[in-house]
């Protein structure tokens, strides 16, 4: 189990850090970390790895609070983005290295690190150096070393960013595969918020060293707490609104529309957010929440189609596997629109 | 250009082969090339013991001051790399430049100086002129080093290590001395070679019974010129030699690096 509490850091002469973060990862789960470039995410991997010590707050693995304690000793496998393999070890020597500092005789650790080489399926390439190896397979040379000493949690940084798209896909298929087998605790932090949903347990998203949501994809994705974290987890269709009362929000193009309950009071500017997928095309009369619409682009995307509509001024994107030829209206379910502050 | 080239290249050999004809010569004397052709200089040179000696001397310095040199360059270069603060490893840097930009004769001076003193009274010693080498030849070996291990990936090795948990000598041990062994080994034959040739520092520093073969040589001007280009062949061939070894080493250190680093 990863455990921050209160964590705070930032950089010397800088504002750039992570403000008090509170996290926790559930042992044999798997986080992913998600933000922009600069959000932070990068920061707190190297305070959990132990290669930065925070200005406040605790570092725990396994209620163990390893604050004070160097990377080394916390016993942490990590994977960063351009793998840092030892490009004069061979494979072997490389998977077999932290059983080597560790004092591990060489038959002993030959033998497990063959083990875990076998379970990523690089047993037949133990005796070349990593730069004869491909993208794909020098990841899997720097998982099999991060695993092989059974560290207490893994940590990923970007571990896909070295490689190409069409690897790219199987190689998250494969390191799910891995850490389901191994059944390690696991962080890794990304960029791509795709990467996120479809790999992590739970997600974490970070804007500007702050934790905005860490939830389950599922519910990241259909019940953001904040316009930040709508916007960064998929497509999303944002209307300006004023409060009528706790059910009902008046738009200037779109009219009344019904929402479920909510908190914000009478009178109140707020923006509302609909998924494209939960708009409905051309809908049953007995749906709510209608308008008037025209298509003004069609983009084709392979399984699904998006269109962008034109409801009075406001732009509304839909995006469906199957979508009508003709469509003259479309209805905003209240269930599934999300009310944010302005 | 090409012109130039050669024009150079005739500028560098013109001396050499001027040698190789007073070396061969058997009397050379008002005339435009010598007269006869004989072995007998080299012959004398080898069996005069102070030459002997003095090419004796040399290469024990050479490789005295290679060792020394590899001692201090090899931890300073991780130092400077990985452990100094930013002022330090500049501070290092413009110093360890100093012995390149002063004049080795200021240098020689600063040596009679301070160590010809009643407290310190080293100067002739040889372990004073392995000390001078080690002065003059000391910025070379360091920053052939240096500028290697920059453009190498040893911090990222570092850092993955510690987290591995590997202990500070097991990371200069396996990580740290397999990148830097190259540089170290073409960077020695760089010193070797200045040691061998080096003669306005032993000059003013050595002993009697020490002296360099440089320094020996600039007596055989003294003497006949057969005698005096056969003593210069010597230590010419020396450094030719030592030229050749590198130069082959480093074109089969960089065949076997282009093997086995990443592309």
């Amino acid at each position: 189990m990863i455990a921050l509490e209160s964590i705070q850091f930032h950089y010397p002469h800088s504002s750039v850090g992570v403000h008090d973060i509170n996290l926790q990862v559930e042992t044999g789960e798997f986080l992913v970390v998600v933000g922009a470039s600069g959000s932070g995410k990068s920061t707190l991997l190297q305070l959990i790895a132990g290669f930065l010590t925070p200005l406040q707050g605790r570092v725990l693995l396994d209620h163990q609070d390893v604050t004070q304690l160097s990377c080394g000793e916390r016993g942490l496998g990590i994977v960063l983005q351009d793998y840092v393999l030892f490009n004069h070890m061979t494979v072997l020597g490389n998977v077999a290295y932290p059983l080597k500092v560790k004092g591990v005789r060489q038959g002993e650790r030959h033998r497990r690190a063959r083990k875990i080489l076998h379970d990523v399926g690089l047993e037949a390439l133990e005796n070349v150096y990593p730069h004869q190896l491909s993208g794909g397979q020098q990841q899997r040379v720097a998982i099999a070393r991060a695993l092989v000493f059974e560290p207490r949690a893994l940590l990923l940084d970007e571990p896909f960013s070295a490689l190409d798209a069409s690897r790219r896909e199987s190689m998250r298929q494969e390191l799910k595969h891995l850490q389901r087998q191994f059944g390690v605790t696991t962080l890794m932090i990304t960029h791509d918020q795709e990467e996120a949903l479809m790999l992590g347990d739970h997600v974490a998203i970070l804007e500007q060293g702050k934790l905005l949501q860490h939830s389950s994809p599922h519910q990241l994705y259909t019940q953001p707490v904040n316009e930040a974290v709508a916007r960064f987890i998929g497509r999303t269709n944002f209307i300006d609104a004023q409060v009528l009362d706790s059910q009902r929000i008046e738009t200037a193009d779109l009219g009344i529309l019904e929402v479920t309950p909510h908190a914000f009071t009478t009178g109140q500017t707020v923006r509302a957010m609909i998924r494209p997928e939960a708009i409905i095309a051309n809908p049953a009369s007995d749906i709510a929440n209608q308008a008037p619409a025209t298509v003004i682009e069609r983009q084709f995307l392979g399984a699904q189609q998006r269109q962008y509509l034109l409801c009075g001024t406001t732009t509304l994107s839909l995006e469906s596997a199957s979508m009508p030829d003709h469509i003259t209206h479309v209805a905003l379910p209240p269930t599934h629109i999300h009310l944010f502050n302005r | 250009m090409r012109l130039i080239t050669y024009g150079y290249l005739v500028y560098l050999l013109a001396p050499i082969v001027l040698l190789l004809i007073g070396a061969f010569g058997d009397h050379w004397s008002n005339t435009l090339l010598p007269e006869g052709l004989t072995w007998r200089w080299f012959i004398t040179v080898w069996e005069d013991a102070t030459y002997r000696n003095a090419m004796v001397t040399t290469f024990k310095l050479a490789l005295t001051t290679c060792l020394i040199n590899i001692l201090l360059v090899v931890p300073l270069v991780y130092g400077v790399t990985l452990k100094f603060p930013a002022v330090v490893q500049s501070i290092t840097r413009l110093l360890v430049m100093l012995p390149v930009a002063v004049p080795q004769l200021v240098i020689g001076f600063a040596f009679i100086l301070a160590f010809s003193t009643a407290m310190l009274p080293w100067l002739g010693s040889p372990w004073l002129l392995v000390a001078g080498h080690v002065v003059v030849t000391f910025p070379y070996l360091f920053y052939t080093v240096y500028a290697d291990i920059e453009a190498s990936p040893l911090k990222a090795y570092e850092r993955m290590a510690q987290s591995l948990g590997a202990a500070e000598w097991q990371r200069f041990v396996h990580l740290y001395l397999p990148l830097v062994y190259r540089s170290v080994f073409t960077g020695s034959l760089t010193v070797a070679a200045l040691s061998i040739g080096e003669f306005e520092l032993s000059n003013l520093i050595s002993g009697f019974m020490t002296q360099p073969y440089p320094v020996v040589l600039i007596q055989a001007f003294y003497r006949t010129t057969g005698f005096a280009c056969a003593a210069t062949l010597f230590l010419l061939s020396l450094a030719l030699l030592f030229s050749l070894f590198s130069t082959l080493v480093q074109w089969r250190l960089g065949r076997s690096s282009s093997r086995e680093l990443p592309q």
